[in-house]
């Protein structure tokens, strides 16, 4: 087989129709809340929970600053 | 990341929009009026203020089943990606709360917070599909083929290889290759089952392995077909059953005279806790015990803790990553190319949809000479290719 060099990306378009014909079950890109939780870390910025705000400070840790 | 150093890059960023807006702001103002008068600069995008907004998926019943995902973006651009084959596109959804709110063309960084949720088998998966789609939305961001984003067209036509499905009858199953050739492909491989001889008495031990005379009954199979493809066309063959180390190693050398472009996952049966594809003291064993060709790996995820020791040791001819579980384009040219300098070939394992296949295509379109064949598991499903618009049909054009 040969890659087109004129596609950008990896170059291919769903055939909607033909997917839809050959579902699993029921659900074509549905919305996905259930996997919109926050990730709670000390990575993740804002909450109140021990993390650095965007100008680097320290926030919201009881034990030591 | 470390923090600190996230830290620094924050304070750094931030000083440094500032500065710019303090001296360039007011320029910009006075020069706004000529900005219409530069053709060339398109302002249909703006790639530093991209931001993933979504992640969904759908799944298609197929041989295996094709878990796909599109990752959405705040400017119209989305990218596809696809979970390996028989597995779940939830491996895939997990991911996306670490994604919501990031660039996707960050591609290193964002895939260095999900390994952590990334392993062998079934479990690259996610982690793969999400590659894929970042690549496709970069491609499609700067206005290149996905493979320009991690190196040369090194091949212009990806050979395609062909798996065929077994039967007892080896007049059948050379009949089945014979249409393969038909087909026009030029790259064949066959299940061998052991447990297609379980009618034949004597032909199996109590563990289900070849006996001798069993072993003479999978040759003949291999002779069978062979007797329909053209003399020089290379043969690979898989499945063989619960084969431990011995078992490999007698299997192997009766297929020597046939010279079997590979011998596919020969060891089943690992006596530690390992899984065999990673038991790299194993099949280093194997390998120099045979002058068949030993290949593993569509399980592995990743150079690191997966391919790289058996690349190091030597422990095989030939490996056979699946992009689908082995980590995407970026992870599986890593692996590519750590291959080559250890003087090992590449081939691909696939039995995605076209949405995976291009992601290996653009992966081994940039391979050195060690790459050998991409598999293709639908070639008997007529509307595979049927799944995907915009390219030239048919996909698979001659192997």
């Amino acid at each position: 087989m040969t890659i087109p060099d004129d596609r950008p990306g990896l170059g291919l378009e769903l055939n909607d129709v033909v997917v839809k014909e050959h579902l699993r079950r029921s659900g074509f890109f549905e919305p996905t809340p259930l996997f919109d939780d926050v990730i709670v870390s000390g990575f993740r910025t804002g909450g109140p929970w021990p993390h650095y705000d965007e100008t680097g400070k320290w926030c919201n840790c009881v034990t030591y600053e | 990341m470390n923090r600190q150093h996230r830290i620094e890059i924050t304070r750094r960023s931030m000083l440094r929009s500032a500065a710019a807006a303090a001296i360039f702001g007011p320029l910009f103002k006075a020069t706004e009026g000529s900005v219409s008068a530069q053709p060339t600069v398109n302002r249909n995008s703006a790639p530093s203020t991209l931001k993933i907004t979504d992640m969904r998926a759908c799944r298609v019943a197929a041989n295996y089943d094709y878990p796909l995902i599109r990752i959405y973006t705040n400017q119209d651009v989305y990218g596809l990606g696809e979970v390996r084959d028989a597995g779940v596109e939830g491996i895939a959804l997990i991911l996306k709360a670490h994604l919501v709110g990031k660039n996707p063309l960050d591609i290193e960084g964002n895939l260095r917070i999900l390994r952590q949720f990334a392993n062998h088998g079934r479990m690259g998966g996610g982690y793969s599909a999400v590659d894929m789609a970042l690549h496709d939305i970069a491609g499609k961001v700067y206005g290149v083929p996905a493979y320009r984003l991690i190196g040369d067209k090194n091949h212009d036509r990806i050979r395609i290889y062909a798996d065929t499905t077994s039967h007892p009858d080896p007049k059948v199953y050379a009949e089945r290759m014979r249409k393969r050739r038909e087909m026009g492909l030029t790259f064949f491989k066959m299940d061998l089952q052991s447990d297609m001889l379980a009618d034949r008495p004597g032909a199996l031990d109590e563990r289900g392995v070849c006996t001798e005379k069993g072993l003479g009954y999978l040759c003949e199979y291999i002779a069978a077909i062979r007797d329909v493809l053209p003399p020089d066309a290379p043969l690979a063959a898989d499945h063989f059953g619960p084969l431990n180390i011995n078992d490999s190693i007698r299997y192997a050398r009766a297929f020597e005279p046939y010279r079997l472009a590979w011998a596919e996952d020969l060891l089943q049966v690992s006596e530690d806790d390992q899984y065999p594809y990673l038991n790299w003291q194993a099949y280093k064993t194997i390998s120099d015990a045979t002058v068949t060709p030993v290949l593993t790996g569509e399980d592995i995820f990743g150079l690191q803790a997966g391919f790289r020791p058996l690349l190091e040791h030597r422990a095989l001819d030939a490996i056979h990553p699946d992009i689908e579980t082995s980590g995407g384009l970026l992870e599986t040219k890593k692996i590519a190319d750590y291959a080559a300098l250890c003087g090992i070939q590449i081939a691909m394992h696939h039995a995605g949809s076209p949405i995976g296949g291009f992601a290996g295509y653009h992966c081994a379109a940039t391979f050195g000479n060690n790459f050998l064949a991409m598999e293709n598991h639908a070639l008997d499903m007529p509307w595979w290719q049927d799944l995907v618009t915009g390219l030239p049909k048919p996909i698979i054009d001659k192997g």
